[in-house]
C-alpha cells in the first residue's frame, strides 16, 4: 500500500499535469535537487546546471499532456533533462572544435573543476577527481555511469532515459567503471585492475 | 568460458546488474579460478571510493530563488498561450512548425502534393500525347476508297513467294491479256501485311510503321507501274 506521501505528489502530478500552477510550483520545489544533482554530475557547472533545470521544468510544463501518469515522473523528467544536458555537452564541443585547437578532453576537462588527485581532502575533492575522470569517458560511458553510479538511478531507468537496450547499458557501464577503477588505483595506490 | 567475460561481469557487480545465472556462473568460475579471484578482491578496494561518490548530492545554493525564477518564466510562458492576441495569426501558425513532428509532417505533406502535380502534370502530357496519337492514327485509317488493281502476275511475281502468290486468289483474265491479277485495294493491305510481318523480324532500328508504309509505297509504285503500262489505268492522286 502506497504512502500518504507518494500518493499526495501523485496527485500534485496530476493536477499540474491539468493546468494548476500552484501544483506544478510544489513539484518544482520538491523536484528541482534532483534534477540539479543529475545536471551538475553531467554537467560538473553548477551555472550550468542551474539553467537545466529551468529549461527542464519549463519543458515539462509545455508539454505535460504528453506525460502519461503510467510511467514515473522522475524517469520522465531525467530524460528531459539528460537531453538538455547531453545537448549542452555536444553544443560545448562543437564550440570547441570551431573556436578553439582543444581536444574534446581538454574542454569536457574545462568544464569541471580542475581537482589535483594530491590535494584530496574531502568528498567533494573526491567528486571533482572522479568528475575528471568521468568527463574523460566518452559520452555514452559517461552518461551511464553518471546516472547508475551517481544518480543511483536502476539499471531499467537508465535503460529508459538513454534509450540504450539493457545489454548496452551494462557494457558502457563496464568500461566506464573499469577506466575509473583505473584512475583511483593509480592516484590511491590501490591496487585496482 | 573465456576470463574476459568474468573480468567485465566482475566490473558489474552492483545489484541488478548480472542476471540471477550470470551471477551463478561467475561464482562458479571465481572458486576456480585464481586469477579472476584475485582480480575481484582489487576492484572491491575500489568500491569504497564510489561509494562516497554516490554518497554525495549536489545541492542547489538558493532553491527557493531558482524555483520562484522557474515559476516565473512558466507563468510567462502561460500568459503567452493565455492570450493569443499577443502574437499574430501567422506567428500563432509559424510556432506549431516549432514542434519536430509538426514540421515533419509539413514538409511530408508538401513533398507529397508537389509530387502529386508532377505526376499529374505529366500524365495529362501524356494523355494528350496519346490523344494526338490516336487521331493521327485515325486519320491514317481514314476508309480508303475501294479500288480495285489489275496486275500482271509477271510483274509482282518478285514481290512475294509463290506461296503468297497463291493466296491472290483466282486469275481473272481481261480481254486484252493473259495472267493478270485483279485486286482489291483492302486486298493488296492484308498481303502487305503478310509480307511485312515475315520480314518484320528483320527490322533492326526501322520503326515498323515507317517500315509498312515504304513497302506499301514500294508495291503501290510497282503496282501503279503495271497497270499505267499494260491497263493505263490512273490511281488516285496521280
Amino acid at each position: 500500500m502506497r504512502d500518504s506521501a507518494d500518493q499526495s505528489i501523485e496527485n500534485t502530478i496530476l493536477k499540474a499535469k491539468e493546468g494548476d500552477v500552484g501544483s506544478f510550483d510544489r513539484l518544482v520545489r520538491h523536484y528541482q535537487s534532483y534534477v540539479f544533482a543529475l545536471a551538475v554530475r553531467l554537467l560538473c557547472d553548477e551555472d550550468e546546471a542551474k539553467d537545466i533545470v529551468q529549461e527542464s521544468f519549463v519543458r515539462v510544463w509545455k508539454s505535460f499532456d504528453r506525460y502519461d501518469p503510467e510511467q514515473r515522473f522522475t524517469t520522465w523528467l531525467y530524460k528531459i533533462a539528460t537531453n538538455l544536458c547531453l545537448d549542452r555537452l555536444r553544443a560545448a564541443r562543437r564550440r570547441s572544435l570551431i573556436f578553439s585547437s582543444s581536444t574534446e578532453t581538454d574542454d569536457v576537462q574545462s568544464m569541471c573543476d580542475g581537482h589535483d588527485l594530491e590535494e584530496i581532502q574531502s568528498n567533494q575533492d573526491l567528486i571533482g577527481i572522479i568528475k575528471q575522470a568521468a568527463g574523460h569517458l566518452p559520452e555514452k560511458q559517461r552518461l551511464v555511469f553518471t546516472l547508475r553510479d551517481l544518480q543511483d538511478l536502476s539499471v531499467d531507468e537508465v535503460v529508459e532515459i538513454t534509450g540504450l537496450s539493457r545489454e548496452s547499458v551494462k557494457t558502457n557501464l563496464h568500461y566506464a567503471r573499469r577506466a575509473i577503477r583505473e584512475l583511483l588505483a593509480q592516484q590511491y595506490n590501490v591496487q585496482g585492475t | 568460458m573465456s576470463c574476459d567475460r568474468y573480468r567485465k561481469m566482475l566490473h558489474l557487480n552492483r545489484s541488478g546488474e548480472l542476471t540471477e545465472r550470470e551471477a551463478v556462473e561467475l561464482d562458479k568460475h571465481l572458486k576456480t579460478c585464481r586469477r579472476c579471484a584475485q582480480e575481484r578482491e582489487k576492484i572491491a578496494q575500489t568500491d569504497p571510493f564510489l561509494s562516497r561518490l554516490r554518497g554525495f548530492t549536489p545541492t542547489v545554493e538558493r532553491p527557493d530563488e531558482l524555483a520562484d525564477r522557474i515559476i516565473a518564466s512558466v507563468r510567462q510562458s502561460s500568459e503567452a498561450t493565455a492570450h493569443p492576441g499577443r502574437s499574430s495569426p501567422l506567428d500563432r501558425v509559424l510556432d506549431y512548425l516549432s514542434f519536430p513532428p509538426i514540421r515533419y509532417a509539413s514538409v511530408a505533406f508538401i513533398v507529397v502534393a508537389v509530387g502529386a502535380l508532377l505526376i499529374q502534370y505529366f500524365s495529362l502530357l501524356q494523355s494528350v500525347e496519346s490523344l494526338e496519337e490516336t487521331m493521327a492514327d485515325r486519320s491514317q485509317m481514314r476508309p480508303v476508297p475501294e479500288v480495285t488493281y489489275s496486275v500482271r502476275v509477271e510483274d509482282v511475281r518478285h514481290l512475294a513467294d509463290p506461296e503468297l502468290l497463291k493466296s491472290l486468289g483466282p486469275f481473272q483474265y481481261p480481254e486484252q491479256s493473259s495472267e493478270v491479277v485483279i485486286i482489291n485495294s483492302r486486298r493488296l493491305r492484308s498481303i502487305v501485311s503478310v509480307i511485312d510481318s515475315r520480314i518484320s523480324p528483320a527490322l533492326f532500328g526501322l520503326n515498323l510503321n515507317d517500315w509498312k508504309r515504304k513497302r506499301l509505297e514500294l508495291l503501290t509504285d510497282q503496282l501503279k507501274k503495271s497497270a499505267r503500262t499494260m491497263f493505263n489505268i490512273p490511281f488516285a492522286g496521280e
